[in-house]
């Protein structure tokens, strides 16, 4: 007996959305939309170095981190020429963040610095105790990934944060435009999964158009025939 | 006796006939999709022939296929990092190799030690590493663990090589990446599980972690003191540069003796070599009750579904463990269990969420080996697999192309749909098209002929590309959806590549149920 519940669902719901959606309309709204707004994110996935990114340059402080880095501290020689926050303290970016840096100086990029994921505010004596609730699975680089993405660190989650505002944001039908909520250019990503909403992701330079379909009747027969099926696994229906 | 002869006559099969099948189509093609790299005609026939004991058998005495040794340096004389001449090898051997479960489950392990050219970038290093699974395929899980932990391509993804003790005056610390991953991905997982698979839970119903950092320390200096292989005319050091033939060996000078408490509050004399410090591990490992269920539903997931029950997982992981990880019987067990096996009935109750979604390899593979297709060792096979998320030997991380624990919709596990998204999606359906209606690649040749020739008459076609893709039980709705295209479409082979079409991109092939 074939049934249609279970994966048959969740493998339409990828390819249903890409037969139904007006993509097209991509490079439209990022060049005329005077209203477009959009958060861009992108993940290095743990890669970056952070403590190498923005160093604190002020005589103490720099001391301190190139006594407590070691080998692996920045040289003066190899850091930016200096910056200055608001509270006009010296900072550098590594060498080869020259454009970050100046854009710090012109005040069009901010540093949200000593952020991680928490349960709850905890001590260094509290976790040394082991008394404090702390994220799960803490030194798990997989795990600490995806907590990232979830915003929940007490545990697992099935959807991510942006995937929740974007549940949020089309059950007030705030979002006035045929474009998805959410979209990655990365892949498929938890950050983006909602509980009622899928991510759709492209590939930079991918083509989401189903490729060998012309306007013979014969072709058009076989994407009929396609839809359909997409349309009885998935319940969804061709726009 | 005129009579009494054709009666003994009767007995015998008929010229070109051969003996009654002991299993049906269905049941044939199903379990090839479990445990090779894709059905064909000729192999459904020979499983209906055989039966499953029988095909094991076979398959477990196949002569090995192997990949060939690329020079370490390029003809400019710097490191030869071109993959492309053993990848095309690799597709050729999944497509007309005789070997095909010794592959799949050598591919198999490859995901789960996962070793990437992403930062393992010698081109040579490869062959010997898949060597590594190809020959432990039908050993023993202890027998994977040590060859991969002695391996150069591993020491260098994972650290293992070259791993010093603490050197105080340096003020360094034995590397602990190799450490973690042994114990996270590798052997135990990160929560200590029941026989079944599911979680040991706390008083408070909190998953048991398997171990803690102060594990991962002790376990990093278990493990110091390795290095390569050293390579021809040159001489030994402590720290040898990377060589990729051959196993690492020990330096007991760089190897940390002393005591070390490990997992389980185990306790790793002080005194040991770095060689009887392994081996202690080693048998450690085995004995530790999360492997067995830890190692087994994932092996089930790979095979046969992402979802097993925890029964199933429970009289696999019975087999791991009361064999020391016989893959062999381990193996055996996954493919002939009556959970793998309860969709060869068409009138038993189907579970809707069997099954596990075609990753882009075997999808790939599949679609080639059910269209007759020949392949050179020139085939560009992997460009598809690399666009829709498995690039061969390249998986992006240690993580694989796909965690084992990737969610879909409802909380079902669904770890291949972690790379199944909008792109890949349309991807996957315009590489059917590609093999329909042109072409793979430059040499890979696909021969439709089989189902143009029933194309006469559009049920008999439906139905012989069920049974070639389908496991002989296509739905109605598909058989409704190919008839309509087929119907459409004007010469033979327009109506066979019509139907195709619509039968490989749907859900239903898809998934692998």
């Amino acid at each position: 007996m074939f049934t249609r519940r279970g994966f048959i669902r969740v493998t339409t719901a990828s390819v249903g959305s890409l037969a139904l959606r007006p993509f097209g309309l991509l490079p439209a709204l990022a060049q005329n939309g005077s209203d477009y707004r959009a958060l861009v994110c992108i993940f290095l996935f743990g890669g970056n170095d952070s403590n190498n990114t923005i160093i604190p340059v002020d005589d103490t402080n720099f001391q301190a981190y190139s006594s407590l880095r070691g080998s692996l501290a920045l040289t003066a020689s190899e850091l930016t020429p200096t910056v200055y926050d608001a509270s006009n303290a010296p900072y550098a970016f590594h060498g080869k963040l020259t454009e970050l840096a100046g854009m710090f100086s012109s005040k069009e990029l901010a540093v949200v610095a000593n952020v991680g994921s928490l349960v709850q505010p905890v001590t260094r004596a509290q976790y040394q105790a082991a008394q404090t609730p702390v994220p799960v699975n803490l030194f798990s680089h997989s795990d600490q990934q995806l907590q990232w993405q979830t915003s929940v660190a007490q545990g697992n989650s099935p959807t991510g944060w942006a995937g929740r505002a974007a549940d949020y944001i089309e059950s007030q039908k705030i979002n006035a435009s045929n474009f998805p909520v959410f979209f990655s250019v990365a892949g498929n990503s938890l950050l983006g999964t909602g509980a009622t909403t899928q991510p759709v992701a492209i590939a930079p330079g991918g083509s989401l158009q189903l490729a060998g379909f012309n306007s013979t009747p014969a072709s058009q027969a076989r994407l009929n025939a396609l839809n359909n099926l997409l349309t009885l696994d998935s319940g969804v229906k061709p726009a | 006796m005129k009579k009494f002869l054709y009666l003994i006559l009767s007995t015998l099969p008929a010229f070109g006939q051969t003996a009654t099948p002991v299993m049906t189509a269905r049941a044939a093609a199903r379990f090839l999709d479990q445990a090779t790299w894709g059905p064909t005609p000729a192999s459904i026939a020979a499983v209906q022939q055989m039966g499953i004991n029988d095909w094991l058998a076979a398959q477990f005495a196949a002569t090995p296929s192997d990949l060939p040794d690329e020079p370490i340096l390029a003809v400019d004389g710097k490191s030869n990092n071109n993959l492309t001449p053993i990848v095309g090898v690799f597709y050729q051997n999944t497509i007309t190799g005789p070997d095909q479960l010794r592959q799949r489950v050598a591919f198999i392990l490859s995901q789960i030690w996962v070793v990437s050219q992403v930062s393992v970038h010698p081109a040579y290093a490869f062959p010997p590493y898949w060597r590594t699974f190809r020959d432990n395929a039908f050993g023993s899980y202890s027998g994977i663990i040590k060859a991969v932990t002695l391996s150069p391509a591993m020491g260098t993804y994972l650290n293992m090589a070259n791993n010093n003790k603490a050197n105080p005056v340096k003020g360094t610390a034995a590397n602990e990446n190799y450490a973690r991953e042994l114990m996270q991905l590798f052997t135990l997982g990160l929560t200590q599980l029941n026989p079944d698979g599911t979680p040991v839970l706390d008083a408070n119903q909190n998953p048991v972690p398997t171990y803690d950092q102060s594990v991962v320390t002790n376990l990093a200096k278990v493990l110091t003191g390795w290095t390569y292989p050293t390579a021809p005319n040159a001489k030994a050091k402590n720290n040898n540069p990377a060589y990729y033939f051959g196993q690492m060996f020990a330096v007991e000078t760089e190897h940390d003796s002393t005591t070390k408490t490990i997992f389980n509050n185990i306790i790793v004399p002080a005194g040991q070599t770095a060689e009887q410090d392994l081996d202690t591990v080693l048998v450690d490992l085995m004995q530790q009750p999360s492997m067995g269920p830890f190692i087994s539903k994932q092996l089930i997931q790979h095979m046969v579904t992402s979802n097993p029950s925890p029964a199933y997982v429970q009289r696999i992981a019975q087999v791991f463990s009361s064999t020391g990880g016989d893959m062999k019987a381990v193996i055996t067990a996954i493919l002939t269990d009556t959970e793998a096996r309860a969709g060869d009935d068409p009138n038993a109750q189907a579970n809707p969420n069997f099954g596990h979604l075609r990753e882009p390899m075997v999808f790939l593979t599949s679609l080639v080996r059910g269209l007759n297709g020949t392949v050179t060792t020139a085939n560009g096979l992997n460009g598809y697999a690399n666009e829709t998320g498995e690039n061969l030997f390249n998986s992006a991380s240690v993580f694989s192309y796909f965690s084992p624990l990737n969610r879909t919709e409802g909380g079902l596990y669904g770890p291949e749909f972690q790379i199944y998204s909008t792109q890949t999606a349309a991807d996957r359906a315009n590489a059917i098209s590609a093999a329909l209606y042109g072409s793979l690649d430059k040499t890979t040749q696909l021969d439709l002929s089989p189902f143009i020739d029933k194309a006469g008459n559009v049920s008999d076609l439906a139905d012989y590309i069920g049974y070639a893709f389908l496991h002989n039980a296509m739905s109605s709705d598909l058989k409704q959806a190919v008839t309509d295209a087929a119907n459409a479409a004007g010469t033979a082979k327009a109506k066979a590549q019509a139907a195709l079409y619509i039968a490989l991109t749907s859900s239903e092939y898809q998934v692998i149920h």
